[in-house]
This record gives structure tokens, sequence and C-alpha cells, in this order.
């Protein structure tokens, strides 16, 4: 006998099951997981159908063909559960083809023998409720164990993987075994515990279809997890899951309604909580949709943040190339020049000797601009490496101006040193980094001073926090207008452009830096043009710690195994 | 120890560096300092070059060189020469 309510949850539980697993496989026909859920699908959906027509077959002919194919379609949809199972755990072998065409295979060769030979289904009778039954073969229960251990399989690898998972995974995860759990306790409680209570009942068919039924939340619980697959709030799912078992609960009710206005009443209950079900989810959605949303847009920043690392690293190997690729010729002129110059080749002409020389010289500057150069592009990038070494500074001192009293005397200038009576504390200061500095701005001074002298002082300064060295000249000075930007990048004073003198004017940029990365502070006081000037730079005795800790960054960021080194 | 023996000895030197031009200077500048040069260009040379009977005396080794970075080579030398204290000048 056909009942009209079961003929419409029917075609709607196919129709529901057909979209789902069509929809999932549209999603991404490629991905395994996807095709192994669409199969189950599609598996689940005959079985349930060959079981639901079983019973309504009036036609003699049909009913052991539909017997037969309801235990081939069971043990295939049951192996689909298993290839399932096996795909969401993302388990290696599971994705060789050759497996699952194996484990399809087994399924695929239980139908065949369901069908064309009596080993498990010999035959069926029409019991006393006037149900087909089952006479089972010898094989029967090989069938069981077989179908039972696929199922089981599944779930037990389900839960091995459980608690490995990703937060998102281990959703999947529980859908699917909620999903499970309810399909069997249905089956266990309409198809096994109630049996007797049920049997000969006035809805002994639509419970014993019940547990058949039941087998859709297998496919549908995990599907819906896999459309919403970025859920990350357990929480949203208890809710929509609650939600969801509401209304199937008044749904259902509906059908047990002893007369026409309780099913009015019942119909009415459902749509309401339908309504609010309904309002519910969309609430849940949204909040969804926003958080996938902040999702997608914190892996595009973190991918954008790992390319911009590549690019950074990128560039430090360049410019630790670009270093020694720049270096080593200009150090192969010098050294040929140097050989040349001593005599290594033989004598050289006093005319020659001089032009040498000027190369000489010319080669020094270019060398002198390669680095600034690169000390530019490592500041700018954050790659300078400083070593702090406690230093007596009156010491380094007299070693510069010792080193540029030749220079100083050739061009006819005074140039001397001022140190104060009692020594000076010890400071750490990057040696290397702060004579750079020193030296370049007691060149310049000798540079920009036609006449007159040179002074190197050494002391404290006013609060006798910080060490104080004062390069001061009675050169061309230096105008108010260019105090101020002089120690920003290519910049050099208006008047020295009329002078023939080199300079990249990077020296004081590099300088400023260096002097900064050791919390100090470094500037420029001229009273003008004709008035000489004074470079002035202090250096705390106690470091900020904020700025030591900015270089300690740097340092650790970008240890390269061969960067910095030259040629 | 007589003076002929004393100016018949000329300390061996392995320089390793792969500019042709760096290494002809420092051949020549070394050279006319007394000192028997020998020069390689990779990595993998000095390791081949140490193992030879006499020994050297020196090694001036390039840290950015082709095939072996220059700290890899000078940690092969310490295995290699492990009963020899190897001193590191930089």
């Amino acid at each position: 006998m056909l009942l009209f309510p079961e003929m419409i949850f029917f075609w709607t539980v196919v129709f529901l099951l057909f979209s789902l697993g069509c929809f999932i496989l549209y999603k991404n026909p490629r991905e395994p997981m996807n095709q192994s859920f669409f199969l189950l699908t599609i598996s689940v959906l005959v079985w349930m159908a060959v079981s639901f027509f079983e019973d309504e077959a009036v036609a003699v002919l049909w009913h052991f063909p539909l017997l037969e194919a309801d235990f081939a379609f069971g043990a295939f949809a049951s192996f689909c559960l298993l290839l399932f199972c096996l795909d969401i755990i993302r388990w290696e072998p599971a994705k060789d083809r050759w497996f699952r065409g194996a484990l399809l295979g087994i399924a695929a060769m239980i139908g065949v023998t369901v069908f064309s030979t009596d080993f498990i289904v010999a035959g069926y009778r029409i019991d006393s409720f006037n149900m087909i039954s089952p006479v089972f073969g010898i094989g029967a229960y090989f069938y069981n164990i077989l179908v039972v251990c696929a199922s089981l399989s599944g779930l037990l690898a389900i839960l091995w993987k459980f608690n490995d998972a990703e937060p998102a995974e281990k959703i999947k995860y529980a859908y699917l075994v909620s999903g499970l759990a309810l399909s069997v306790s249905i089956v266990l409680v309409t198809n096994v515990l109630m049996t007797d209570y049920i049997n000969g009942g006035p809805y002994y068919q639509f419970f014993s279809r019940l547990g058949i039924f039941g087998m859709v939340f297998v496919v549908l619980f995990p599907g819906y997890a896999m459309i919403r697959h970025s859920l990350f709030d357990v929480k949203f799912i208890t809710a929509e899951l609650l939600s969801f078992t509401i209304l199937l609960v008044s749904f259902s009710q509906i059908f047990f309604s002893v007369d026409f206005f309780q099913v009015v009443v019942r119909f009415v209950i459902f749509i309401i909580s339908a309504a609010l079900v309904a309002f519910l989810i969309r609430a849940i959605n949204n909040e969804i949709d926003r958080k996938e949303d902040l999702q997608l847009m914190a892996d595009m920043l973190s991918s954008t943040n790992e390319q911009l690392h590549r690019l950074d690293n990128a560039k430090s190997e360049f410019i630790s190339i670009a270093s020694h690729q720049l270096r080593t010729p200009l150090t192969a002129i010098k050294g040929y020049l140097s050989l040349i110059l001593e005599g290594s080749y033989g004598q050289v002409p006093p005319n020659i000797q001089d032009v040498l020389e000027k190369v000489y010289a010319v080669n020094n500057r270019l060398t002198q601009l390669v680095e600034d150069l690169l000390n530019i592009s490592r500041i700018e990038s954050g790659r300078i490496q400083y070593d702090f070494q406690p230093t007596q500074i009156e010491t380094l001192a007299v070693e510069l101006v010792d080193m540029f009293m030749l220079s100083a005397r050739e061009k006819g200038i005074h140039l001397g040193i001022r140190l104060p009576k009692k020594s000076l504390p010890i400071i750490a200061v990057d040696q290397n980094k702060l004579r750079e500095v020193i030296s370049n701005l007691i060149d310049n001074a000798i540079k920009y001073t036609p006449e007159g002298s040179v002074t190197v002082e050494v002391g404290l300064s006013d609060d006798a926090a910080a060490l104080r060295i004062i390069i001061s000249d009675t050169g061309i000075g230096i105008e108010p207008e260019t105090l101020g930007r002089l120690f920003k990048k290519f910049v050099r004073s208006q008047e020295t452009s009329r002078m023939v003198v080199s300079g990249s004017g990077l020296g004081l940029y590099i300088g400023r830096n260096f002097v900064e990365a050791h919390g100090g502070k470094i500037w420029a006081e001229s009273e003008g043009h004709g008035q000489g000037s004074r470079f002035i730079i202090e250096l705390p005795f106690k470091r900020p710690d904020t700025d030591s800790r900015r270089v300690a960054t740097f340092v650790d960021s970008y240890k390269l195994p061969h960067s910095e080194v030259g040629g | 120890m007589s003076e002929l023996n004393k100016r018949r000895y000329m300390p061996k030197i392995l320089f390793v560096e792969d500019d042709p031009f760096i290494a002809e200077i420092y051949k020549k500048k070394l050279e006319s300092s007394g000192f028997d040069v020998v020069n390689v260009t990779t990595g993998k040379a000095v390791l081949e070059k140490a193992k030879e009977q006499p020994m050297f005396d020196l090694v001036l080794l390039d840290l950015v060189i082709p095939e072996m970075n220059g700290m890899d080579v000078l940690e092969q030398l310490r295995i290699f020469f492990e009963d020899r204290r190897i001193q590191q000048f930089e």
C-alpha cells in the first residue's frame, strides 16, 4: 500500500541527496573526497530507493531482484563510506587510483555475487506481516562481516585521526561521526529494540523504513559540513544541529497525528519553527561569511608577508653579491697600481708616476663611493650589523688624526687634537663604523678648508651623560638653509659645488645613521659663509634600550651565511 | 742553521682566490717578498692541494669562492688536519 506522506518524504530525501552529491562534486570534481562523497550519496540513494520499493512492489516479478539490489547496494554504500572516511582523514594510500579501484572493485564483486549466485541471498519469503524477508545463503555471514568491517573501519579511522586534526577538519569529522551515530541509533531503535512494539502496530511500515531513511544522515551531515567546511566555531554547529533536530521531530510528528485537527496544529508548529530555524541559520551563516572573509584576508596578508620576506632575502643576497662584484675589480685596479708605483714592473718615469698617483686617488674615490652606496642600501634595508666593543675614545681619535696628518700638511692646514685632562670613561661603540664617521668628517673639514686649521676635540657633553666629539674648521662654512638638510641623502653645501672637491654627499647621511644606531646625535653648526663649521657627535654612555633592541633584531633577522664578506 | 739554508727555505703559501687579477697581484707581491705561492680558485682544489706534500705553511682563503663557501673549506681542513692546530686569522 502506498502511503501518500511517505512518498513525499521519500522523494524529498531523494532530491535532497542527489542535489547534495552533485553540488559537492560540481564544486571540485578533482578532489578525491568530493568524488567519494558523490559515490556515497548515489549508493545510499539507490539503496534507499531499492529498500523503499521492495516494500511497495506489488508485482511478484520484482520481489527478488529488488531484494538482491538491496543487499548489493548496501554493501556498495558501506564501502563508499569507508573510502569517504579515508579521504576525509587524507590517508595517503587512499589517494592512489589503484587503491580506490580495488576497494570499489571488492564492493562491485559482492554486488555481482549477490545477483548471480545464491551464496549470499538464496531466495525470499513473505513473512507474517506481509513483508519480503530474505532467505540467506551460506555466505551471508561473510557478507555481514565485510559490510560491518568496512563501515566500522571507516569510523575507526576517523576516531584515530580526530585528535591530531586541525580545528576545521575536526568539525568535518564531528559531522560525519554524529551523522553516522544518528543513523545507527535510529536503525537500532526502530529496527532492533522496538521491533516487538512496532511489529504489527499501525505504523509498522513507517518505522521499519525509518531505519533506512535514517541512513540519509550519514550523507547529509558531512555533506553539509563540506559545503560550509570553513566553519570554525563548534557553537554554530551545535546550534544548527539542534535546530535541525527540532525541525525534524516537529516534521515527523505531523505523520503521527490522529486526526485532521492535529495535523493542522502540528503543521503550523512546524512552519513556525522552520521559519525560526531559517532565521537562526541565516544569522549564523552571515557570521560565518564574515569569518570567512576575515580568514581570506588573513590568508592573503600572510602570503603577501611571505612574498615580502622572499623579496627581502633576494635583496639582501643581491647586496652581498653586488658588494663582492663591485669591490673586486676596484681592488684589482688598486693592486696593479700599487705594484706599478712600487716599481714591481720596473722603473716608472716621474711624469707617468704623477699620472698613476692621480689614477690611484681617483680609484680610491670610486671605491669610497661604492662603499657609501652599499652602506646606504644596507642601511635602507636594515641590514647593517653592529658590533659594539668597549672603547677608549681618545685612542681612536688620536689614531684618526694621525691618519690625516699627511694630507693636512700637504694642503698647508694645521690639524690638531684636543684631549681632556682626565681620561674619558670607556664606551661601547662599533669601532669600524665610528671610525668611518669621524674620518669622513675630518676628511670633509680638510677638503672644505682652503686655509687655517682643523681641530678634533674629544670631551664630555654638558650634562656629562654623553661623549662628545667635535670636528671644527676655519673653512668655507655652511649656509643656515643648508644646515638642516645636511644629513639627508645626496645633499651638499651650496658652496661646495663651486669648489673643486669630490664627494657623493652620502657620507653625512651614512654617518647620521651610524651615530643614531649608537643612540647618539650628530649635527652641524656654522655662523655662515666663510665662518668655518663645527660638526658635533654625541654618544650617550648608556644606549637607550629601544635602540639596542632594534639593532639586535636586525642582527637576528639578517644573519646570512656569507653576506657582508668583502672580496 | 747556516745562512745558506735560511735563504733557501721559501715558505709555501696556498692562495685561494677566484679572481685571476687579484690572484696575480698577490702572487707577484708575495713572491717578491720570498714566498712560494700556489694559487687555486675553487674550494675543492684547496682540499686536494692541502693534502699534498710538502705541506703548505699558510693558506690564504677567500671566503666567497666557487663550489664551496670559504667557511666550509675551513671546516673541512680542520677535519682533515685533526692533529694539527689550525690558527685562523681574520
